[in-house]
């Protein structure tokens, strides 16, 4: 059976609940409403990132800076050299995202919870209330990896280019421009529904088993070649602001191996609300 | 207990909808005396959000009905 391309860039529920007490490894759940999530329980020794509060500028729109991503790791006690294992709500959308930061800022080994929080209740594991406090540690982040990211004016340069592939991975009803976002998420409105011209709708539950776990290497490879999306080409994801996309990319790159492949996490929030940038239905 | 409206978390969310729990919310906040919700889920990680969710905002779990791997969840709220 084939293997993922980045075997340790995913664990499972059992190597989690062998390394609960393991001081080399930080468990930290990434939550975009943890009222409904981390603070019901999460797994014991687990720290929670607010994906609002922790991965987000408090003032601009754009991910957290270098220095405040340091202080953040420091915070949590975790050190360069720590294994850092995300999982999180809406089945590890804002964990895929925080895996996507994690390698933009150079971390060595960060995993994700193949299944997320969904999975580790499914299966009756120990969840805690209690809000664990680690000493601080040091933390140094390396200038983000801008072979990762994609902001809007690099994607518009590309646009129609040959080798340059852009994968939507909403729901087809917002890639058709029918839905651009639901009255509960005001921020995420846009002026405008459709999806960038050329794009290739590729749902990012596509690759996800009933479970939450992913898909295997086999199954993952056919979704995205017949649609196209092959490891020769340059790859941007996209969605809404970046967080269901975070999953396609780490699909993408670390369990097929696309050597090239960005996230736009301006996503349709930013392009569906800019004045002049083409835009197809 | 009369039970005004259903909630079904049963298919699997895509964030282009209510969240599951801002669902939840929204037909408690409308409830009456004597009156109720259900929640219906699938699977233990949802039944257990709810409950727990419930339980942490306030509200009572009434009763909780299994059959396979769905459940239906009344919830209420009673005088304390």
């Amino acid at each position: 059976m084939a293997t993922y391309a980045d075997p340790l860039a995913l664990v499972d529920t059992e190597w989690v609940a062998q390394h609960l007490q393991d001081p080399k490894v930080r468990i930290v759940e990434v939550d975009y409403d943890p009222d409904s999530a981390y603070h019901l329980g999460h797994i014991p020794g687990a720290v929670l990132f607010d994906w609002r509060k922790d991965l987000n500028d408090p003032v601009r729109r754009d991910i957290l800076s270098r220095e405040a991503f340091e202080a953040l790791n420091s915070r949590a006690g975790i050190s360069n050299d720590t294994t850092v294992v995300l999982y999180g709500d809406f089945r590890n959308w804002f964990a895929a995202f925080a895996f996507w930061i994690y390698k933009l800022y150079g971390h060595r080994d960060v995993r994700l919870l193949n299944g997320g929080r969904k999975k580790w209740i499914e299966e009756k594991r120990p969840l805690s209330e209690e809000v664990p406090t680690y000493p601080p540690a040091t933390y140094r982040a390396q200038e983000p990896d801008a072979r990762l990211r994609a902001h809007l004016p690099y994607v518009l340069n590309v646009l129609g280019k040959r080798g340059i592939v852009l994968v939507d991975v909403r729901s087809p009803a917002e890639f058709a421009g029918e839905i651009t976002a639901p009255p509960e998420y005001p921020n995420e409105a846009a002026q405008r529904g459709g999806h960038i011209p050329g794009a290739v709708n590729i749902p990012w539950s596509k690759a996800l088993n009933d479970d939450d776990t992913f898909k295997d290497p086999e199954a993952l490879r056919r979704i995205y070649e017949e649609a196209g999306i092959t490891p020769d080409k340059e790859v941007i994801t996209y969605c809404r602001i970046g967080e269901r996309s975070s999953v396609t990319w780490f699909v993408l790159r670390h369990l097929l191996g696309y050597p090239n492949v960005r996230n736009y996490d301006g996503s349709w929030s930013e392009w569906g609300n800019t004045i002049g940038v083409p835009i197809e239905r | 207990m009369r039970i005004v409206q259903t909630v079904d978390l049963r298919a699997p969310i895509e964030l282009c909808t209510e969240s599951p729990i801002g669902q939840v919310q929204q037909a408690l906040a409308d409830l009456g005396p004597g009156e109720a919700v259900a929640v219906l889920v699938r699977g233990y990680a949802d039944e257990f959000t709810v409950t727990a969710w419930a339980k942490r905002n306030g509200y009572t779990v009434i009763r909780v009905e299994r059959e396979g791997e769905e459940a239906r969840v009344v919830l209420a709220i009673l005088p304390g």
